[in-house]
């Protein structure tokens, strides 16, 4: 089995809830040996309170803290704090999503961390920034769902995407590439530093291109399956009733859809905007559509070129020929909730492996882990 | 550890000498010969931590298309640069698409010298392999459309989350490389294989769950979800978490005392009370009727001193309006040939990022 690509990389994880949980777990399916604090003793059960459980423990915390090891430590204990201090002299990345000043008052700053440490990545989150009249505020996805105007484009009318994830993930995501950039910039320089960013933050940075588009003056709109940036790119329904995603991305689509379609070669239909501003364009290809069974349209439309897919479900994924050739959705092994599936890894190296392995139960490594760095 | 293998600029700065740029990236530079959304994307982020990023054939770019003053394509791609060659680069970023109609870039993944970053659909090989990028079918294909609309037809997320996820992942990939990697590498990200990677909360919550409730198993069922509606606006909250809250009291307060006769109660409102609870649905009509005649701030107020946590609900013109996203300086005015838009996420203290990019190219 090849290494991850940060093999070797030490990530000492004091993280809570999704983000920062979240972004250690990826920073352990690149390779890192990612350490997780939990409280000595805490029970499984009491392990994050997300339902779904599995086994008693909270779906949360299984699926937001595999690839780490567990290393036991209380926090409010002082000498805990001093052992904390000593393995991050270890440690190449420290890791918190505690709400401002929290990590301070545990003796954990930066300040005393890059004391102990002056090489280290030192990666703060939290939900609205450091400054600011909401910055003592908690954050969570569907609160910055619903203050970041993510829920607005959504459906038909603006509604909150019900996978309640995707902003807390894309913080973490957004903080990996912080985390990563600053460590490429430590192995040229040796310089340590603090990286930080907010949900807020992030959450505006995933709709950089709809919140420009609004600083410019549009007014943006939920526009059920279709899109806010192309048209025609929008779901239809077939002669057989099911469904069918087609995209025109480029003119050169636009063409050969054209060519498979009779009456869209209209002069006020040339352009993407003129497409996009033109209500009577739908009605038309939803006739068009309408007309023909989705095999048909999937290999008529494939052969030239246009974008076309179809929803799948859960059962379909996980016996998908491509869903196997990526890699992806990962059953993982766990030793105390059973056989786990996963999203998996995004990424796919030539030259290394990714990992998923089970959460660990609070503290199950502590032993280990003190032993190996000597503390 | 030894540098990327023979490329200048990576032997150059790999080495281990400072770099006297801004961004935690100065010095790297990257090519990004692929156009749409997700490979600018990535790009955007590259440029935003510093790295030198120049655009082949900016001119061919689809997005341009996409608005008539380009917009679109000025705001991925503020910050970059023209290429003047497909070679010499630490990153190479590539699409299925731009391989197929450029075969002089395809020694970047047959035989890389840096890092090269190839995004696709589905997969850069098998039966989807050949499948032109898009947002929509990257949604429907990882079932996350299942997630938005009502249950049974497929919704869309308005944000391009799959590009943009991609994007990200990419950036990791490569940041992660630069961070230790020792060889040229191939990066592989696909946009449907990001939207599963982000669906997975879902997949674990799947995996024989002691029961079959809990909202990440809610996207086959719920209705959509729009916000408590108030007089002057909506809002989100949630009292799950609430140590003591006295319920009597504050269904007295809102004026909907009479839920007490509910057998439901309290179980309905202490359940329901937020859109992930497990009555939320039932739940709402009685909330709604509470916040009706209140403005937001009144709700809000009152909730808080229930230890709810309360939020309003807004639009993109309310939230760049708004004090916080002020205060942390997420919006960048517009300069000369740069529109107005969202600044890089990120604070780095030993290289800050100071952020004044270039007009697209």
């Amino acid at each position: 089995m090849r290494a991850g690509p940060l093999d070797g990389i030490r990530v000492l994880d004091l993280t809570l809830w999704m983000v920062g949980p979240w972004a250690g777990s990826q920073l352990g399916a690149l390779g890192a040996d990612v350490l997780h604090v939990e409280k000595p003793g805490t029970p499984p059960e009491a392990l994050g309170r997300v339902p779904p459980t599995i086994g008693g423990t909270s779906i949360g915390y299984i699926a937001w803290n595999m690839n780490k090891r567990g290393l036991g430590l209380d926090l409010k204990d002082p000498d805990h704090v001093r052992t904390a201090l000593d393995v991050v002299e270890k440690c190449d990345v420290f890791l918190s999503n505690m709400r401002p000043g929290v990590v301070d008052r545990l003796g954990l700053g930066y300040e005393a961390v890059a004391a102990r440490n002056p090489a280290i990545v030192y990666c703060d989150v939290n939900g609205w920034g450091h400054v600011g009249p909401m910055s003592g505020s908690p954050g969570s996805d569907g609160v910055l769902q619903g203050y970041s105007g993510f829920w607005s484009l959504n459906g038909t009318d603006g509604e909150f995407y019900r996978h309640y994830t995707q902003l807390d993930s894309s913080t973490g995501n957004l903080a990996v590439v912080g985390i990563l950039a600053a460590l490429a910039h430590r192995r040229r320089t040796g310089v340590g530093q603090r990286v930080r960013i907010s949900m807020l933050r992030a959450a505006m940075a995933l709709q950089a291109v709809p919140l420009g588009l609004t600083l410019a003056g549009e007014r943006l709109g939920a526009k059920g399956a279709a899109s806010q940036l192309t048209a025609p790119d929008d779901v239809f329904t077939c002669a057989d009733r099911l469904h069918l995603g087609v995209s025109v991305t480029s003119e050169e689509q636009w063409r050969a859809l054209c060519g498979e379609v009779d009456g869209l070669d209209r002069p006020e239909w040339g352009t993407n905007e003129g497409r996009l501003a033109d209500p009577a364009l739908a009605p038309a290809l939803r006739a068009a559509f309408a007309a023909r069974s989705r095999p048909y349209w999937l290999w008529r439309l494939r052969k030239v070129g246009v974008p076309v897919a179809y929803p799948l479900t859960f059962d379909e994924l996980r016996s998908h020929r491509q869903v196997e050739r990526l890699g992806q959705l990962s059953t993982v092994d766990t030793h105390t909730w059973g056989q786990v599936t996963t999203g998996g890894s995004p990424w796919r190296f030539s030259g290394h492996d990714t990992h998923w392995s089970s959460p660990p139960l609070a503290g199950e490594h502590t032993e280990e882990i003190l032993k190996e760095l000597g503390t | 550890m030894s540098e990327f293998a023979s490329e200048p600029s990576a032997r150059r700065e790999l080495a281990g000498e400072p770099s006297a740029g801004r961004g935690p990236l100065a010095g790297v530079t990257v090519l990004q010969a692929a156009d749409g959304v997700a490979a600018p994307y990535c790009g955007m982020l590259l440029a935003d931590l510093g790295a030198e990023v120049t655009v082949l054939d900016p001119e061919g770019d689809r997005t341009r298309g996409w608005r008539a003053d380009g917009l679109v394509y000025s705001l991925l791609n503020r910050g970059k640069g023209v290429a003047e060659g497909a070679t010499g680069h630490d990153v190479v970023l590539v699409d299925t698409d731009s391989l197929a109609r450029r075969p002089e870039l395809r020694s970047h993944v047959e035989a890389p010298t840096g890092i090269s970053c190839r995004f696709s659909l589905f997969g850069p090989d098998g039966g989807w392999g050949d499948a032109p990028l898009s947002e929509l079918a990257a949604q429907l294909l990882s079932e996350a459309t299942s997630s938005v609309g009502d249950p049974g037809h497929p919704g869309r997320a308005g944000v391009d989350i799959g590009s943009t996820y991609a994007g990200i992942f990419a950036a990791q990939a490569i940041c992660a490389t630069l961070a230790c990697g020792t060889e040229p590498e191939v990066i592989d990200v696909s946009t449907v294989g990001a939207l599963l990677t982000m669906r997975s909360t879902l997949w674990v919550a799947l995996s024989n769950p002691d029961e079959w409730w809990g909202f990440h198993l809610d996207s086959y069922t719920r209705p959509p979800f729009r916000g408590y509606r108030c007089a002057d606006g909506a809002i989100y909250f949630d009292l799950r978490f609430a140590a003591s809250v006295d319920w009597d009291a504050l269904v007295t307060e809102l004026g909907i005392a009479d839920v007490r006769d509910d057998p439901r109660y309290p179980a309905l409102l202490v359940q329901g009370a937020g859109p992930t609870g497990r009555y939320a649905d039932e739940a709402r009509e009685v909330w709604e009727r509470g916040f009706a005649g209140r403005t937001v701030a009144e709700v809000t107020a009152l909730l808080r001193r229930y230890e709810g946590n309360v939020f309003p609900v807004l639009e993109y013109p309310a939230l760049l309006a708004s004090e916080q996203v002020a205060a942390v300086g997420a919006v960048v005015p517009a300069t000369a040939g740069v529109p107005a838009h969202i600044a890089p996420p990120w604070e780095f203290s030993a290289t800050p990022l100071e952020h004044d990019p270039s007009p697209a190219p």
